[in-house]
């Protein structure tokens, strides 16, 4: 395995543009881990800032802000938290990044849903320069080559988290959040549907290790007090 | 090769290796062995835990050059010397040190939890603990070991009570002690399998099989023999042709041989192709890939119908043979044997029939079934599922190997070091006396590591070649090419009088054994065997067929198949019971046995040979319900503030039993010292569970000594004498009673060579505590003197008591576990509110450790309830590979309320009355738990996992 450790985003980005098949390294708990691919990596510790602060009513998580920082700090929305500490280990939590989970877009991931749900903004490096796009069209997107530098989400905004699994380590069947009246869907192994409170409906399931298409659906149909 | 610069454990340190090895592996490397590996960097078990810049984090998913300039801090950091620190010291007194494989992580992370808060809440400890899996002791005492801490902090001394002491008359058994080997597991010395391996070993790499079922026509090896490094490689058509079986049982065993070291023809995905001898695991991973294996595939058999089926493919088609007692036509049974496939040896007749998949077959039963149920009132006629679940050990299963003198020599992590020793000396085709194996510590068995699953490869290709050689399954090879619980479809009928009387009980048992016939006959027979006979109904009948399929392999665990049967039994006379308007507690209190019941149907539960009757001995079973419904507040109906969450009640009877009467046999000696301590030399094979400590314990109390002048050596078979190995739940009884027999022989000997140097009769004589022979009229004589005495040039020589147990009575442990379950008929999601499990045990020798076994053996079972299942592709490949996939449960899914009660009953047999512990509390969980759901839901789920799922299907939500 090659380690790239670029010092400045330009060079990262460059890495990524020629080795295409490298893999972003940062809290290491998904592409250092088993079934992480065993690809060559460029570590993006020393260019992605990992520090929480607050500017014009948005609070600024760095991509390299552990999950462990998101869920303990009082800047960051309550519901925010609670998909955070939803990595329910603690070494874990002391390792994954917020802007490693983001970008994976993975439909199982801890921030997926709560992020879409309070439309966070990220801040990314595309190469020509770091830029602002909202998470949604991020994950519309996928551009796996841009670099999450930080992700803004409004202060003061109010939302719900809802997971559910089999066993509290086991991946998510679904998972759920809301906030100001957009509601996120996400379930095993790539639903990933926004928008209003019926915006499952529209959305393709599959049947898969942790449950039957019907079943994700009609979670996800009750997950907000709908019909039982 | 980098070199990195950190501080380690308070001290500047220097790393060596590659930038991208894994940091967990260079520290291990470095020195720092308590850092294991558990899950292959899967980032789970926690194995591998370690403060990293002041945070915990999994030292498998760092890589080397990220450690530049870290401060780091390991285990090792809690020791002054050689003491250990007050959390460690609590964690042993607390008991849940035991396999150990993790305790030392797990200290760390409480030390690092108190040093930052040293009052934590129960939360915070949960949250502490999270991110480590806890597989033998449970989690519950790890809360009480924070308290200890916090206690000594403040008073100076503990103010909880540990655990209950039992028997006053007695110094050492029956108390909370601490064990024996504790000390050395908490602080993380070197006493696992993978501590002993040298420089220059070479590694073993077997080539599995991508078909669930196939012929192997060919095995090409000329390309991987010219790869530089390789050694050597085993196929099946160069390996020894000698039958055998994985399982360790007592020989002859009564699983067939229906294998070779490597077969002709594959059976389940990942069997074994070739094994690669090759200086590292680089070298032959590139000669694996240079093999040119070309496989015939025949379709798959993943099922027990599929099995059934008429015409369904053949597992084993070769030639039959019996050692003992072949039927008259078995000539032309084997007319249609198939000359292509391995020969299937039974030992004797397990009534088996591989031209139609079963490797085995039962029957038997007392009274008249038909009868029983025109009696009825009522009949329940229901069909239960059981998953393949694994017992997944933090250790997986290891073996290195060497030759030395001559002779080859295993250290093993192993339940059964007498069962290698024979099995690979038949293999290697070598007497006994040229095999020595040393069972290390072991990092977790439940079972798994009863079977010789790597023992037998890897001794053969150490003696085959002469090199030192080391295996490791990775944790994916633990799931799909090691031994699991063997699938079962149980069907239930059972009848009753609307009085709650059980008329009739009768079981349909048929059960999965995998590719191969490891206790093919007795886990299914467990199903019964371990059931009906606690039941006190006159008519009972059960059938069992068990059969071959290409599923991964089916073993031993930890309760047998005793937890399938209690989940199918107890959920039908929970389900009668409903029927008949009965309270299922009334009906378990109207039906139970109790002590001098006669059992009569045991006749018929022999296990391939007639059974024998017996009365039912100490019985605690009765007491246990009581208790337990006292405590659940069983009858009292438990209602939510959440309309959506419905809240049940459950309870489950069970028994198991204490060993093999008529089979299982121990051996132990005890040596006096010169300086008057003793050495205890058991054969017996402690698995974390104190077995040690038991030996221990019937020394120092026959001979009056402290608990600290004893030292045991257990699990050698060059050093000890034989024993059939831990399993069935024979430790404490055949084994304790091994050492209790020769310590009482040690005392006689003493008092005998007293009586000489004193020259006062033996029966003027006794001993007293700490270590003296005693007068009558007050003359004493220390151990010390009397055995340099008797070790001079003068003496009669070194006093050494053996002791051998055999028996034929049974010490039956009973009891009754309770759950209280909330449902949320939403969403289907499952919350274990509260969890009671009651048992008798006789006289809990190590009362805190058998709370402890208790807690793990209970979240291990919830965790088949719910969550564990291996799943498999329509091709038979496993699917779930990794815990995370899996489904084990963690310190969050244990229930809220949470406890252990140890039923004060003394047995006639045991060693000071004590019986069996451990694999009993593997059988409450699923059927309480599925009459808790009942009782929340009104539906009955009758499949492992209940999930949320199949629950909300049962309600008809979509």
């Amino acid at each position: 395995m090659t380690v790239h450790r670029p010092s400045s985003l330009s060079e990262a980005y460059a890495v990524k543009k020629a080795h295409p098949e490298c893999s972003y390294l940062l809290g290491g708990t998904s592409v250092l881990a088993i079934g992480g691919g065993e690809t060559d990596l460029i570590d993006l510790n020393r260019v992605v800032p990992s520090s929480i602060s607050e500017k014009d009513g948005a609070v600024i998580i760095g991509g390299g802000v552990k999950l462990e920082d998101v869920s303990s700090s009082d800047a960051v929305p309550a519901f925010i938290r609670e998909a955070a500490a939803s990595c329910p280990s603690l070494q874990q939590r002391n390792m994954a990044t917020i802007g490693g989970n983001a970008a994976s877009c993975r439909a199982d991931g801890y921030m997926t849903a709560a992020l879409l749900a309070a439309d966070a903004i990220l801040s990314v490096y595309d190469g020509d320069g770091e830029r602002t796009v909202s998470y949604r069209d991020y994950v519309s997107s996928h551009e796996s080559d841009w670099i999450i530098m930080s992700i803004s989400i409004r202060t003061g905004i109010e939302g719900v988290m809802k997971r559910v699994s089999r066993a509290s380590h086991m991946h998510a069947v679904v998972t759920a959040s809301s906030c100001g009246g957009c509601y996120a869907y996400t379930a095993s192994p790539s639903t990933i549907v926004w928008g209003g409170k019926d915006a499952y409906r529209n959305a393709e399931y599959s049947d898969d290790l942790l449950g039957s298409a019907d079943y994700k659906r009609y979670l996800h149909s009750v997950i907000f007090g709908g019909e039982k | 090769m980098i070199e990195v610069r950190a501080e380690i454990n308070g001290k500047p340190a220097v790393l060596r290796g590659n930038a991208d090895e894994r940091l967990r592996d260079v520290l291990y490397r470095s020195g720092y062995s308590s850092v294991r590996d558990s899950d292959d960097r899967e980032g789970f078990a926690g194995s591998d835990t370690i403060v990293f810049n002041d945070r915990l984090v999994y030292s498998n998913l760092i890589l080397l050059y990220q450690a530049e300039n870290a401060v780091i801090r390991t285990p090792e950091s809690l020791l002054s010397g050689r003491e250990i620190n007050d959390v460690q010291q609590a964690m042993i007194d607390a008991g849940v040190v035991q396999s150990a494989y993790n305790a030392p992580e797990a200290a760390l992370i409480l030390t690092y939890l108190l040093e930052r808060n040293p009052e934590p809440s129960k939360e915070d400890i949960k949250n502490a603990l999270s991110g480590i899996f806890i597989r033998d002791a449970g989690y519950e005492h790890y809360y009480l070991a924070v308290k200890l801490v916090e206690e000594k902090r403040k008073y100076g001394c503990y103010r909880s009570e540990i655990a209950p002491s039992f028997r006053p008359s007695l110094q050492f058994v029956g108390k909370p002690s601490g064990k024996i080997d504790g000390k050395p597991l908490v602080s993380g010395e070197k006493l696992f399998v993978e501590d002993r391996v040298m420089p220059g070993t070479f590694v073993l790499h077997v080539l599995r099989s991508p078909f669930a079922h196939a012929y192997v026509r060919s095995v090409d090896t000329t390309e991987a023999l010219k790869v530089d490094g390789v050694v050597d490689i085993i196929t099946a058509f160069n390996c020894p042709d000698v039958y055998y079986m994985q399982a360790g049982q007592g020989n002859p065993e009564p699983s067939p041989y229906d294998r070779r070291l490597i077969n002709r023809k594959v059976r389940h995905a990942g069997d074994r192709v070739a094994a690669i001898i090759a200086r590292d695991e680089e070298t032959a991973e590139k000669a694996a890939a240079l093999i040119n294996v070309v496989y015939d595939p025949i379709k798959p058999v993943l099922t027990v119908e599929e099995a059934m089926a008429d015409g369904a493919p053949l597992v084993h088609n070769g030639k039959v043979e019996y050692v003992s007692g072949a039927p008259d036509n078995l000539d032309e049974y084997n007319r249609s044997a198939d000359p292509d496939e391995e020969k299937v040896i039974y030992q004797f007749p397990l009534h088996g029939d591989i031209r139609k998949n079963i490797a085995a077959a039962a029957h038997g039963g007392i009274g008249d079934i038909e009868k029983g149920f025109e009696d009825a009132d009522a009949v329940v006629d229901e069909t239960y599922q059981t998953s393949q679940v694994q017992c997944t050990p933090l250790e997986p299963h290891v073996c290195y190997g060497h030759i030395e003198g001559g002779r080859l020599v295993l250290n093993c992590s192993t339940q059964v070091p007498y069962h290698v020793r024979r099995i690979v000396s038949q293999i290697c085709q070598i007497p006994e006396h040229k095999v020595h194996v040393i069972k290390e510590r072991v990092g977790g068995g439940y079972g798994s590591k009863q079977d010789i699953l790597i023992e037998d490869l890897v001794g053969y290709a150490v003696w085959k070649t002469g090199k030192p050689i080391y295996y490791r399954n990775t944790r994916a090879e633990e799931f799909y090419a090691n031994s699991t619980r063997h699938p079962m479809r149980i069907r239930v009928k059972m009848g009753g009088k609307k009085d709650g009387t059980i008329t009739a009980i009768y079981m349909d048992v048929r059960a999965n054994t995998g590719p191969y016939g490891n206790h093919c006959l007795t886990v299914p027979m467990n199903a019964s065997s371990k059931t009906l006979p606690i039941f006190r109904v006159d008519n009972m009948y059960y059938d069992l067929f068990t059969y071959y399929t290409n599923t991964p392999p089916a073993g031993a665990y930890q309760g047998y198949g005793a937890p399938k049967g209690y989940f199918a039994i107890v959920s039908a006379m929970g389900e009668l019971a409903g029927k008949l308007g009965v309270d299922p507690l009334e009906m378990a209190r109207k039906n139970i046995v109790e002590r001098g019941y006669m059992l009569e149907i045991l006749r018929g539960l022999g296990e391939g040979r007639e059974g024998t009757v017996v009365p039912v001995g100490s019985c605690g079973l009765r007491e246990a319900l009581d208790k337990g419904a006292e405590m659940i507040g069983w009858g009292r109906k438990e209602v939510s503030d959440d309309p959506d969450w419905k809240i049940g009640k459950g309870f489950a009877m069970i028994q198991q039993g204490s060993g093999l009467p008529g089979l299982d046999h121990s051996n132990a000696q005890v040596k006096l010292l010169t300086d008057g301590t003793f050495l205890v030399l058991s054969g017996g094979a402690d698995l974390g569970t104190g077995l040690d400590t038991i030996s221990a314990k019937c020394v120092a109390e026959v001979m009056k000594v402290p608990f600290e002048s004893v030292s045991v050596v257990s699990g050698d078979t060059d050093a000890c004498m034989f024993d059939t190995g831990a399993y069935a739940s024979s430790g404490t009884y055949f084994s304790g009673n091994a050492s209790l027999r020769a310590a009482e022989d040690l005392l006689r000997k003493t008092i005998h060579e007293a009586s000489l140097q004193m020259e006062i009769p033996e029966e003027k004589l006794h001993v007293e505590y700490p270590g003296f022979v005693v007068s009558e009229d007050g003359r004493k004589l220390s151990y010390a003197a009397l055995s340099h005495e008797a070790t001079s040039g003068a003496g009669r020589g070194q006093l050494i008591g053996t002791g051998s147990f055999t028996t034929p009575n049974f010490a039956v442990p009973y009891g009754a576990h309770f759950a209280e379950v909330a449902v949320n008929i939403r969403t289907g999601e499952i919350k274990v509110r509260k969890f009671y499990a009651l048992q008798d045990a006789g006289t809990p020798i190590n009362p805190e450790l058998a709370l402890c076994q208790m807690y793990g053996a209970v979240m291990k079972s919830i965790g088949h309830t719910l969550y564990e299942n291996m799943v498999l592709d329509k091709e038979g490949h496993c699917l779930t590979n990794t815990f995370t996939d899996y489904g084990v449960p963690m310190i969050q899914d244990a229930p809220d309320d949470l406890k252990s009660v140890l039923i004060d009953v003394n047995d006639e047999y045991g060693p000071f009355g004590a019986k069996s512990i451990s694999e009993i509390a593997c059988n409450g969980a699923a059927p309480a738990i599925a009459m808790a759901i009942a009782d929340a839901t009104g539906v009955w789920v009758r499949s492992w996992p209940i999930t949320g799922e199949k629950i909300l299907k049962a309600l008809g939500k979509f």
